[in-house]
């Protein structure tokens, strides 16, 4: 078993955040002083096990494995165990070199069942390994110490994936282990030419981040971007890829994502097939992807599992979803109170029916119901699960008819916000539904004041700065304006398989955009040649 | 990296810089002066106006990708290209005060009647400043939106006027006298030379020397807009009824009578429009920040949007207090200032990278022997 | 860097309340407004009287919805203001009425024939010039005051204003003797080369009048709104009225027959007369000027498909010769009615035809002379007619009634 000695560099990270200056502590032939070191390095913990063997054939050299007990796969230790046991009590009678190094070079390539071996030499290096899950073996007299990759624990299982669910298609999703993520990705793309780069982000937490490309498809530059901005990051702590989102986003204020999430391992695959670059962080199933543009929010993995047509008008829904969560209130807004005279007669009879009596302006009453739809739809995220049912009761009945019958909300102005908040959650992404909401309430206020010519003047800053932004250099308005017509067989509507013949321009590495060979549609004398 | 915009995106610019102010007051005055024949007065208009594009275009060919500017003051040295900078700057920021005021006017007219004027120029010159603020590109990239929106909203509107259209109404051609018809075609191609604007924004382009399509394009697209809504008025209302209507192109859409649902779309109209109207505010805005900001070598764009922001919202909310005043200075005063910059101004121009061409040549001619 | 983002932050703030607090220019709420659904205008020779007719929605849609607990509620009210122009009378509205006046779903404009003898040109000026009036109204006249129509109820519709716009809608569609003349086409008439227009007539047939529910309490009520004849505007003043016959007619010439219906005297082999009644499906009239000798002559070019609605002739219609029988007794009709039009319109010497658009139209130099005095080059203008009358259908049955009848006599 040969060792990988460049694999892992937990070293690195720390001197180029520059925090930790101090010198750093070479391992000591004395392995009691060594292992004296690791445990006060490692703050000496009651989950630190160290357990001591001595080998029968070299001299009774002592010798002995760390961890932490809880960060490592039990099963894994246990093999080890057995296996450095069974070969401490084996004498071997032609091994003639020095203790320790003898010892050494043994245990390395006769004796540990595990499948990833490294070495180190430092105690710091020593002690990352160890933070991370590894196991080590320090080696009476050996100035190196072995690096096990005994990572494990107890984690949650590969599920569904709860925040994008889908009819037709793959039921597993990502999980807060970054290795089962990258596994999942290994096992839908087999290409030699996917690329996992790891980097660690975060002082104290020191989280796994894993860059994922497919080269040659990919556009390199992009991929350098990526780890630039990443390199850049300094910081305490990541928690999820949020973090790492708002630090590497293009621009620090827009209500847009500028990052695509999924936690569904083949929406991944999806976007390193047509050129994006994946970024995997340790401790969240959501996953990142870049570049991308507004119409990629549009698009649910299962577009592609589904039939085109379905798919085709399905994605035509969610863009009008869209647009009808964002200005439904406002227009409700300025139609009624600057421009009845668009309405049809008999509706606006019945509508000024409904607001006989109502004590406030139709602006305030759509704010109050909108900030109470937000209300409840908060509470429905936080509370207990158990309480669910008394909320919507409530919150259904006490707000919306008995709003609606005391006289103090329109009837049509909870069917214009229920309409709206349902609307809101039929685009697939989460967070350009967040974007829609907000700009809701600005619109609205902009229609209370100007009308329909507010809506228009908030709708071309929109405009303005929709077109303006970019994700990772690539226009964030792309297929649309820059107007690129290629790419529009797969933005509002859907082509069949066989007729996108490229990935998208100017996403991906466009000396290499074909993906699929020629003349695939089907015909019915297909056979017979 | 430095922005570079699609010939498209060219021609939406150059479109939406043209056709807002084309389509609102000029049908009528047109009609007025010509009758039913005012839209050969309109055809006369745009095949000035694109022969005013290919000029400039021309003039625009000779730069090698340098900044209008920059340009200017390698040709001409630093004093006459400064003075330059700062005469079209100074237009720029007039004809965008004066902009902002016709079209507060308008709106206020058609809409907001009781919001006050000083609301409406501000709101406008704030979305016009945003817009500027996210630079040429998005600009141009907006337009092209824009452009498309109109594509879509044109021939619909078309076909809603369908059963209203008599073309008998036009019958018999020429029967207005071919003076009146070029008196009427002066509005539009006043308007039209705004197309000089491609000075400005060719060195951004992606492919300069696609300046001729696109600026033959832009100015055809944007006057062919104008020539629809003076057959549309004219073959629905008929030559007596349109000049009494201000903005013609509102009367129309608001005949509209679909069923029991779709009724008084103007206000639909007026909004797509609205977003044209933006888009020129924008170009002129950009047009006006480019130049002062770099004959006046200052520092920081940012800041020199927001200075003219905030002059031009004064400017037009308090120059003239009558609607009269504004309609009289856009309608007569603009014009001499309009043909001057966009036409004479080009032209000298054109003239003076001759004179020192030739200069050149001979002291390069003299060198060689 | 911090500062600026709090000066960023003020001035959003800033503009947000500005916004919020004065925020009330244009706005104005629905519960604020009195939708106006007829308008009605009137002369009383030397101001203005302007009445409303405006809607109650509570009322409405209590009617409508079936839940109004106290009793019917009249779901209009007229009232009147006056003034010396008409948006003088208007704004005298403010005075007595608690919502501002909505004019943008106003779907009639009846004007009374006294204020239609002073002149319509103030009435096309005020639609013109504001936006919040659309041009769409239907213009109504009404041989007595204008603020009796609106008083009445009408059956089937609450709000009598739509109601009146609806029957003229479909009258135009399926007879087309009266035509549906909204502000701007009586704008572009009364401005056009002739200079002459004409209004739709409606009337309040029987004496008493409906205008209270009371009147709904029992099957048939006292009165009822009804179309009538046609009045003919000259240099927007009213000069006289056209018989239902001759606005047939003139709709013929005006090319604005839709649907509508002759009835054709027959005559069976015996000698005993009936009708036949025929429903005319489809339309064009051309009236083409024409320049004969220095006389100016028109041409009436009618093209007319029908299809037999009923019969009280026995005839077998299966019989060669029937249908060129029924076909040039249609001709017969409608050129009656053209001419009849024609003459009636150089009798009240208005060309309310259009025939000068399209003597313009073909003959633009000699235009300039005769414009100056068309009115006389009109009066003397024949007209000539040319039908082409051509029955398409025949109904389901071949036969008519009585024709079987007398088979099984025999």
């Amino acid at each position: 078993m040969l060792i990988d000695k460049t694999s892992s560099k937990p070293g690195k990270q720390t001197t180029s955040s520059g925090q930790d200056k101090q010198p750093e502590q070479v391992l000591l032939t004395d392995m009691d002083i060594n292992i004296e070191r690791l445990h006060r390095f490692l703050g000496g913990g009651e989950d630190v096990v160290c357990r001591t063997l001595q080998h029968r054939s070299f001299d009774n050299t002592r010798y002995a494995i760390l961890y932490i007990d809880g960060i490592v796969e039990g099963t894994t230790i246990n093999t080890l165990l057995l296996s450095l046991l069974d070969d401490a009590n084996n004498s071997y009678t032609n091994e003639k070199s020095s203790e320790g190094a003898g010892l050494y070079h043994h245990l390395t390539e006769q004796s540990i069942a595990i499948g990833k071996l490294s070495e180190v030499s430092t105690i710091e290096q020593a002690g990352y390994s160890i933070l991370e899950g590894s196991t080590v073996l320090v080696v009476d007299g050996s100035l190196r110490a072995i690096v096990m990759d005994t990572t494990g624990g107890k984690t949650r299982a590969v599920e569904e994936p709860s925040s994008q669910t889908v009819i037709r298609g793959p039921k597993s999703g990502f999980t807060e282990n970054l290795r089962t993520n990258t596994s999942l990705i290994r096992r839908i793309i087999k290409s030699p030419d996917i690329r996992f780069d790891y980097k660690m982000i975060g002082r104290q937490t020191r989280t796994n981040v894993a860059v994922v490309y497919l080269e040659g498809i990919a556009e390199q530059e992009i991929v350098n971007e990526v780890h630039r901005r990443l390199d850049k990051i300094d910081i305490d702590g990541v928690l999820e890829s949020g973090y790492v989102e708002e630090f590497i986003q293009d621009r620090a204020f827009t209500p847009f994502p500028l990052l695509q999430n999924t936690e569904r391992p083949d929406a991944a695959s999806a976007a390193l097939l047509e050129g994006q670059v994946v970024v995997m962080v340790s401790g969240t199933p959501f996953v990142l992807i870049a570049p991308v543009t507004f119409a990629k929010f549009f698009q649910s993995s299962e577009d592609y599992y589904q039939r085109y047509d379905i798919a085709t008008f399905l994605r035509i829904i969610r863009m009008a979803s869209f647009f009808i969560s964002m200005l439904l209130p406002s227009l409700y807004i300025a139609i009624t109170t600057f421009h009845q005279e668009m309405l049809p007669t008999s509706l606006l009879i019945s509508l000024a029916a409904q607001r006989e009596g109502i004590p406030f302006p139709a602006l305030l009453e759509a704010f109050l119901m909108e900030i109470t739809f937000e209300i409840l739809r908060e509470a429905g995220v936080r509370m207990p699960r158990i309480i669910g049912p008394a909320i919507s009761i409530v919150g259904a009945l006490v707000l919306g008819q008995a709003a609606v019958q005391a006289g103090i909300i329109s009837a049509a102005m909870v069917i214009v916000v229920s309409f709206t908040a349902i609307a809101s959650f039929v685009i697939p992404a989460v967070n350009m539904g967040i974007a829609a909401r907000l700009i809701r309430f600005v619109l609205m206020i902009l229609a209370g004041t100007f009308g329909l010519f507010g809506i228009m003047s908030g709708l071309m800053i929109l405009l303005a700065h929709l077109c303006g932004l970019r994700s990772f250099g690539k226009p964030y308005m792309m297929p649309f304006s820059p107007f690129v017509p290629s790419n529009l067989k797969d933005v509002l509507i859907r082509v069949p398989w066989w007729a996108m013949r490229k990935r998208p321009l100017n996403i991906s590495n466009d000396s290499n955009v074909v993906r699929e060979g020629a003349g695939q549609k089907p015909s019915p004398d297909q056979e017979g040649a | 990296m430095k922005p570079a915009i699609s010939t498209l995106q060219t021609v939406a610019l150059i479109q939406s810089a043209v056709t807002p102010t084309l389509v609102l007051a000029v049908p009528s005055v047109m009609v007025t002066i010509a009758h039913h024949d005012a839209w050969i007065s309109g055809v006369i208009a745009t095949i000035a106006g694109m022969i005013m594009a290919l000029g400039i275009a021309l003039i625009c060919r000779a730069n090698k990708g340098q900044l209008f500017l920059e340009w200017m003051e390698s040709s001409f040295g630093r004093p006459i290209g400064v003075g330059i900078g700062l005469f079209i700057g100074i237009y720029y920021f007039n004809s965008f005060c004066v902009i902002v005021r016709t079209f507060a006017d308008f709106i206020s007219d058609i809409v907001l009647d009781s919001t006050p004027l000083f609301m409406l120029t501000a709101i406008m010159v704030v979305v016009a400043a945003f817009t500027v603020m996210q630079g040429i590109e998005a600009i141009a990239r907006s337009s092209f939106l824009v452009l498309i929106l109109i594509m879509l909203i044109v021939p619909i509107s078309v076909f809603v006027l369908y059963t209203d259209i008599d073309f008998k109404r036009l019958i018999p051609l020429f029967d207005t006298s071919p003076v009146r018809l070029a008196i009427a075609s002066f509005p539009p191609i006043g308007l039209l030379s705004e197309v000089a604007v491609l000075l400005l924004i060719n060195p951004y382009m992606k492919k300069p020397a696609s300046v001729v399509k696109a600026g033959l394009l832009g100015t055809f697209l944007g006057s062919s807009q104008l020539v629809l809504v003076i057959l549309l008025s004219l073959t629905i209302f008929g030559q007596q009824l349109v000049p009494f209507m201000s903005y013609a192109f509102v009367n129309v859409m608001s005949i509209v009578e679909v069923g029991e649902f779709l009724e008084r779309i103007e206000i639909f109209t007026v909004s797509v429009w609205v977003l044209t109207m933006y888009i020129k505010l924008a170009v002129f805005l950009f047009a006006a920040v480019h130049c002062i900001f770099h004959s006046l070598r200052l520092r920081s764009e940012r800041h020199t949007v927001i200075g003219l922001s905030l002059l031009a919202i004064v400017t037009s909310a308090s120059e003239w207090p009558q609607d009269m005043e504004s309609t009289f200075m856009t309608t007569l005063v603009n014009m001499p200032v309009l043909l001057i910059t966009n036409i004479l101004l080009p032209i000298l121009i054109a003239l003076g990278l001759l004179v020192t061409r030739r200069k050149r040549k001979q002291q390069g001619g003299m060198r060689k022997p | 860097m911090r500062l600026r983002f709090k000066s960023i932050c003020c001035a959003m703030l800033l503009l947000l309340f500005a916004s919020l607090t004065t925020g009330c220019w244009n706005r104005i709420e629905l519960n604020e407004v009195a939708i106006t659904s007829a308008t009605g205008i009137d002369w009383d020779g030397n101001s203005w009287i302007v009445s409303y007719q405006v809607v109650i929605p509570a009322a409405i849609s209590s009617v409508m919805g079936g839940s109004g607990g106290s009793g019917p509620k009249s779901p209009i009210i007229v009232y009147s203001t006056k003034g010396k122009t008409i948006r003088d009378a208007i704004m005298h509205s403010y005075s007595e009425s608690p919502r501002k006046l909505f004019f943008a779903h106003n779907r009639v404009v009846v004007i009374g024939e006294k204020a239609l003898q002073h002149g319509v040109n103030e009435l096309i000026d005020v639609y013109f010039r504001n936006s919040s009036t659309r041009e769409t109204v239907s213009v109504l006249a009404t041989p007595g005051t204008a603020r009796r129509i609106l008083e009445q109820f009408m059956q089937l519709q609450a709000i009598s204003g739509a109601g009146m716009k609806e029957i003229i809608l479909s009258e135009m569609k399926n007879t087309s003797i009266l035509p549906n003349i909204p502000v701007y086409q009586l704008a572009m008439e009364v401005t056009g080369d002739a200079k002459s227009a004409v209004v739709p007539e409606i009337f309040v047939s029987g004496t008493e009048d409906t205008s209270s529910l009371d009147s709904f309490g029992s099957t048939s009520i006292p009165s009822k709104l009804k179309l009538g004849r046609l009045a003919v505007l000259k240099d927007d003043k009213m000069i006289g009225w056209m018989s239902r016959k001759e606005s047939l007619g003139a709709s013929y010439l005006r090319d604005s027959v839709k649907q509508s219906f002759v009835v054709v005297p027959c005559e069976d082999d015996k000698g005993k007369k009936g009708y036949d009644t025929i429903q005319i499906l489809k339309s064009s009239t051309k009236v083409i000027p024409k320049l004969k000798s220095n006389q100016l002559t028109f041409t009436a070019e009618v093209d007319v498909t029908g299809s037999l609605l009923e019969s009280t002739c026995s005839q077998d219609l299966y019989k060669p010769g029937i249908i060129q029988l029924l076909e040039q007794g249609g001709q017969l009709q409608v050129s009656a009615l053209l001419q009849e039009a024609w003459k009636r319109g150089q009798q009240l010497n208005t060309d309310i035809f259009g025939a000068a658009e399209k003597t313009h139209r073909k003959y633009p130099k000699q235009w300039k002379t005769w414009s100056k005095n068309w009115d006389q080059v009109f009066k003397q203008a024949p007209l000539e007619t040319k039908v082409k009358f051509r029955m398409a259908r025949m109904g389901l049955s071949n036969k008519s009634f009585d024709y079987l009848m007398e088979k099984r006599e025999k």
